[in-house]
């Protein structure tokens, strides 16, 4: 069942959204080569605790941290550690708060010190992809809209989108009905509705679009190594234009 | 955090086509890309899963970790506990 946000769910993902935005925002200043993955999830656990929030993903079907954190060619749930980044990685975050009950869902690429042009293009293309994938939240839509305009942007600069993993409703809880691929045709799967709250986010890989898990069952990594990037956003369906709920 | 596109073990499923419509299930196996075994505790237990087409059930956001854990482990146990976890989470999306 698809639950519509009543105006008090709303506010608290509004804050939930805010919170989550900020903590990306601080994270990204504190990108850079010599800093473990490990020292960012606390930082991060930290920030979302002082800001009045509980993190959404630490202990989610016994996920052990309050961030995901894939590095290169680790597509997402990348679990946070020892590692040290390095100058020309690209480190993918993802984040979730959970405020007042209500969850804020975000991820963003950045980084590491001087990157390779392709890595570059690579974060651009997926960013703007998932804004092309806003571009399609408005009611009377449908889910597939947004996966078709993610898949066809994508598509035509060269590279390729997961299938394996997709964005996914949220609200009281982090993965709610309905799923929202990154991938499939314009016109089908369920109707965009105003109150509607879904997490958008494109993973998009410069090789194939296969992925495997990792023995720690959580890390997903490209299957050709190649490079991947991640940016997702909660999203309101509102009236008119959509609301990005995880952006200051 | 991005959500697991495909049926996983331990996943809340209710069938949408065939006799059985409307049942909801645990998936208990993969068999491959198009098809799953599934149980309900009940009429069918775990000595005598379902075999079902991923196209016709409807997947939900809910897992039963601690089922999961035991079935990927090769302990296929728990008729009762398979009741009860689905009895839990009809309540929880049929509102």
């Amino acid at each position: 069942m698809i639950t519509l946000k009543s105006a008090r769910e709303i506010s608290h993902m509004r804050e939930a959204g805010r919170i989550v935005a900020m903590a990306l925002q601080e994270l990204g200043k504190r990108v850079a080569p010599g800093v473990t993955t490990g020292e960012l999830n606390r930082f991060a656990d930290e920030f979302l605790r002082r800001a009045g929030a509980e993190p959404a993903f630490l202990g989610y079907q016994g996920f052990p941290a309050s961030i995901c954190a894939s590095v290169n060619e680790e597509v997402v749930h990348g679990i946070p550690g020892l590692r040290k980044l390095e100058n020309g990685d690209i480190i993918s975050i993802d984040i979730g708060a959970v405020y007042h009950g209500y969850v804020g869902d975000a991820s963003m690429t950045f980084p590491v010190g001087e990157i390779s042009a392709e890595a570059s293009r690579l974060l651009q293309v997926t960013r703007q992809s998932l804004f092309e994938g806003i571009g399609q939240a408005i009611p009377g839509n449908r889910i597939g809209d947004i996966s078709a305009a993610i898949q066809q942007f994508v598509e035509a600069h060269g590279y390729q989108v997961v299938r394996d993993f997709v964005g996914h409703g949220v609200g009281a809880r982090m993965h709610e009905e309905p799923q929202v691929p990154n991938f499939g045709k314009a016109g089908m799967g369920p109707r965009l509705q105003p109150g509607m709250t879904i997490a958008i986010e494109p993973m998009v890989n410069v090789g194939t679009y296969e992925v495997m898990v990792m023995p720690n069952r959580w890390t997903a990594v490209t299957r050709d190594h190649s490079l991947s990037a991640h940016f997702e956003h909660t999203v309101l369906i509102a009236g008119g234009q959509p609301e990005i709920l995880t952006q200051i | 955090m991005a959500q697991d596109g495909n049926a996983v073990i331990g996943q809340l499923a209710v069938s949408k086509r065939g006799r059985d419509r409307g049942e909801p299930y645990l998936v208990l196996e993969i068999i491959d890309e198009a098809f799953v075994y599934l149980v309900n505790g009940d009429k069918r237990r775990i000595e005598n899963p379902k075999r079902k087409n991923i196209k016709h059930l409807r997947f939900y956001p809910t897992v039963a970790e601690h089922l999961a854990q035991q079935w990927e482990a090769g302990q296929k146990v728990g008729n009762i506990e398979v009741r009860r976890v689905i009895a839990g989470f009809m309540e929880t999306v049929e509102k």
